[in-house]
């Protein structure tokens, strides 16, 4: 509570950083959403400025484009079916059938959630921070073993109309992320001899690939009709209650699961976003609508991805050990400063953590102002004729991909993958395991290597962890469930007509 | 009025033409461009840190510009500068013992270590071998007692399998006797092995100073012996291998590399440089918050340390590659 006050008289007693909010914010949401521009290149580039800067002012700066950033990447995908960002790619899925209808409403829905999501993590930062931060020194080897199998288990559920597509998409995606050289023997794999490849295939370069060159073929193909223009009425503060009734559960879900998964180092909002969306799916009174515009499905997505962001602060805060990339970059931040980000920060610089918490907080308010504020003008730039949105997108896909690690072979990869992603649609295979295998097929392979390694072999050493042991019961509930209802349904469809005859 | 503003605006112009004049007289010699520099890392990190802050202190004609190319451990920076052109404005910023682990491992056929030219090494870091508030030991020889007492039951972390850090701790376990008495478990990196230990996922680690200072301030990890023949400034209290009487004493320096071929002249001017920045309190201090320790070494000098190491290596890392067969 003392930091947070704190917190609050160092962020407000400085103008500047206050500025530095609103520029970062801004930079951060045309980083959200120009596809090829995350949120990780814009706190990259900025970090060489926050040298000449205080502590907190360079802390704002860059939070506000972390929080602008994964909030930016819904523009894009409501209204082109193009993310801005990785993590907004789940947002398409109902963002987009909605937002041709109604692109206004689809805006604040989303934005709506994305607030919702970044204040509850901010709640949570805010009120056990010290206490959850324990959450990531429980979860060992099996721990995270078991999660990533749950994650995989809700693939296969997710697919479960047809397994084996999705199955192939999964399995793709393992394989692509073993690319390289594997860390457990340092032995490469897959790389053909090319010391290229050692490095592995680049999440964002893959993504974009996938996601939005894929996507802009596919819609090259209808380019020769008339694009409708699009237009967006009055904005109010809130989206209309019409639209928002209902969605209560599912974003709960979002806040709940993007803060869990950001508390855990090495997932990020990514996985986030597809699990919180199938599980608002399973409970949600309309799953049928999930897929065709459904406010329940931008509510899961968007408010999840925002609440990693949050999560994720608290191993940093508290621990000095970072959530995703982001907050990796954020850490070098501290340090420049001279700043030891680690267990003490949280006691001896209480101005410091404080002002994390605190500006966090302030990030998604000015976000959510500003992202309404700019709606308008983000539907004219997308009204572009697509001729010329199209091309302007590839190059900044191109050059986004590019500055994130200075290597034109990402931008290969960029290239390929887009070609292979469209052949992939072609043949029906579902993307969005593609993305899962090649987020959660890593953490489950070295994390299940290791804590072998750390039992002399035994698999039963897993029995002894009780947290990875319920993980795995709700993963084989999960991959049996449909089996079991089938099951179920048969018996008393055969009760039934035993009891008619 | 406008006359003026004209001549002002001509006189704007102008101005540059003088500027770049003078650029060229002073700069005849090397550099007469901006000298880029890879860091093998994401930005944020440790080594990224660390460059810039060379870059602040350093005093040349023409900038440092950093370029970070992260993957495959650092591999790929390295590989990318070896490649580079080597007129003396490609140079790279890296941690010899990893270089050398690019090639013992087999990763590469190409003795980068080697086969690039060293310029100088600016700073010192080291394993340590540590435990947690968790286990109560003060010192290395309760864990040597606890470990033969209780076969198997003491897990240490080391970062990667194929690493000088792997190699360093195969051989201090051998050297403690330890070697059937405890299990050795690779993790991704320090930061990884740090979060375990606090955790007590393991018990014993060997990691870098650098990662583990925060959290030895803190109290949650207890240094017990710095893998050195000197004692490390930023652990003044913890005895060393060579004072324990184990003959592994590779500590981590970093430093930075040219390419192949690199002109010698332009390899002797950066050094020079460096090694002003290196003498300067202010980065010592500078360096001193990020767990390291200022220590210049000369291009050659440092050169055949690494090579007197990579002896005492080399069939270290045969056993290590061995095991994965």
């Amino acid at each position: 509570m003392e930091a947070i006050i704190i917190g609050f008289q160092t962020v407000f007693s400085d103008p500047i950083t206050l500025l530095l909010m609103l520029a970062g914010v801004f930079m951060g949401v045309v980083f959200g959403s120009i596809p090829g521009l995350t949120a990780t290149l814009g706190v990259a580039l900025v970090i060489p400025f926050t040298f000449t800067m205080t502590a907190v002012q360079g802390l704002s700066l860059l939070l506000g484009i972390y929080v602008g950033g994964i909030s930016g990447g819904l523009i894009t995908a409501m209204l082109i079916n193009i993310p801005g960002t990785p993590s907004s790619i789940v947002t398409c899925w109902d963002g987009y059938p909605m937002a041709k209808k109604l692109p206004g409403e689809a805006l604040s829905i989303g934005v709506f959630a994305s607030l919702i999501g970044g204040l509850f993590s901010s709640m949570v930062l805010f009120s056990i921070a010290p206490q959850l931060a324990k959450v990531s020194l429980i979860f060992g080897q099996w721990e995270y073993f078991a999660v990533a199998v749950m994650g995989m288990a809700i693939v296969v559920a997710m697919v479960s109309d047809d397994i084996i597509r999705g199955l192939i998409g999964a399995v793709i995606g393992v394989l692509l992320a073993a690319v390289g050289m594997d860390n457990i023997t340092g032995v490469s794999r897959m790389t053909f001899g090319n010391w290229q490849l050692t490095g592995g295939i680049s999440m964002t370069a893959l993504m974009m690939g996938l996601f939005a060159i894929r996507e802009i073929m596919d819609q090259t193909i209808d380019l020769h009709n008339v694009k409708e223009k699009m237009a967006i009425g009055r904005i109010s503060l809130m989206p209309p209650w019409k639209y928002l009734k209902g969605t209560g559960k599912s974003l709960g879900i979002g806040s709940v699961f993007g803060s869990l998964i950001g508390i855990l180092p090495g997932i990020g909002q990514n996985a986030a976003t597809i699990l919180a969306y199938n599980q608002a799916r399973k409970v949600s009174k309309h799953p049928e609508k999930f897929g065709h515009g459904s406010p329940e499905g931008i509510c899961a997505s968007e408010s999840s991805n925002n609440a990693v962001n949050g999560g994720a602060l608290i191993p940093l805060v508290t621990l000095g050990i970072p959530g995703d990339q982001v907050t990796a970059v954020l850490i070098g931040g501290l340090m420049i400063h001279g700043l030891q980000p680690g267990p003490l920060l949280f006691t001896q610089n209480l101005d410091i953590s404080g002002s994390i918490m605190v500006l966090y907080f302030i990030a998604n308010i000015v976000m959510y102002i500003m992202m309404l504020g700019l709606m308008k003008l983000f539907v004219r730039i997308i009204n572009v004729k697509l001729s010329l949105l199209f091309p302007a997108l590839i190059v900044f896909c191109v050059i986004g991909v590019f500055t994130l690690n200075n290597r034109i072979f990402d931008v290969w990869i960029l290239v390929i993958f887009g070609l292979f992603g469209y052949i992939l649609k072609q043949l029906n295979v579902d993307l969005a395991p593609v993305i899962l295998g090649f987020i959660l097929g890593p953490l489950v392979e070295r994390n299940l290597r290791t804590g072998l390694v750390s039992s002399n072999g035994q698999f039963s050493a897993i029995f002894e962890r009780p947290i990875a042991v319920v993980c795995l019961a709700i993963a084989f509930i999960f991959l049996a469930y449909p089996i079991i209802s089938k099951a179920i349904g048969k018996y008393r469809s055969r009760k039934v007509a035993a009891e008619h005859e | 009025m406008k006359k003026l503003l004209f001549a002002v605006l001509l006189v704007a112009l102008a101005l540059p033409v003088f500027a770049a004049g003078q650029a060229e007289t002073a700069t005849a010699q090397y550099p007469k461009e901006p000298v880029q520099v890879i860091i093998p890392y994401a930005p944020g990190g440790g080594s990224d840190i660390l460059t810039r802050a060379i870059m602040k202190y350093i005093e040349m004609p023409q900038p440092l510009v950093a370029i970070n190319i992260d993957g495959a451990a650092g591999m790929i920076g390295a590989m990318q500068a070896y490649h580079a052109p080597n007129k003396g404005y490609n140079i790279l910023a890296h941690n010899p013992m990893d270089v050398v682990s690019y090639s013992m491992s087999g990763q590469t056929e190409i003795e980068l270590w080697d086969e690039l030219e060293t310029i100088c090494f600016v700073v010192d870091d080291f394993n340590v071998v540590s435990t947690n508030k968790q286990s109560g030991w003060k010192s290395l020889e309760e864990v040597v007692a606890y470990a033969k007492a209780n076969p198997g039951k003491i897990k240490w972390g080391m970062s990667g399998s194929q690493t000088v850090n792997a190699a360093d701790t195969v051989r201090v376990v051998e050297a403690l006797g330890l070697t059937k008495y405890v299990t050795l478990v690779p993790y991704d990196g320090g930061a990884a092995s740090k979060t375990a230990l606090m955790g007590n996922h393991i018990q014993v680690e060997t990691n870098s100073s650098a990662d583990i200072r925060t959290s030895v301030a803190s109290g949650d990890t207890i240094p017990l012996m710095v893998i050195s023949s000197y004692r490390a400034k930023a652990l003044p209290e913890v005895p060393t291998t060579l004072e324990k009487g184990i003959d592994v004493t590779t500590s981590k320096p970093r430093g930075y590399y040219a390419p192949p071929g690199t002109p010698k002249e332009a390899i002797d001017f950066l050094a020079a440089a460096m090694k002003k920045v290196v003498d300067n309190p202010e980065f010592v201090k500078t360096v001193a918050g990020l767990g390291l320790e200022a220590n210049f070494v000369d291009g050659q000098t440092g050169h055949d340390k690494v090579a007197k190491w990579v002896e005492e290596l080399k069939p270290v890392f045969e056993k290590l590659s061995a095991g994965n067969k």
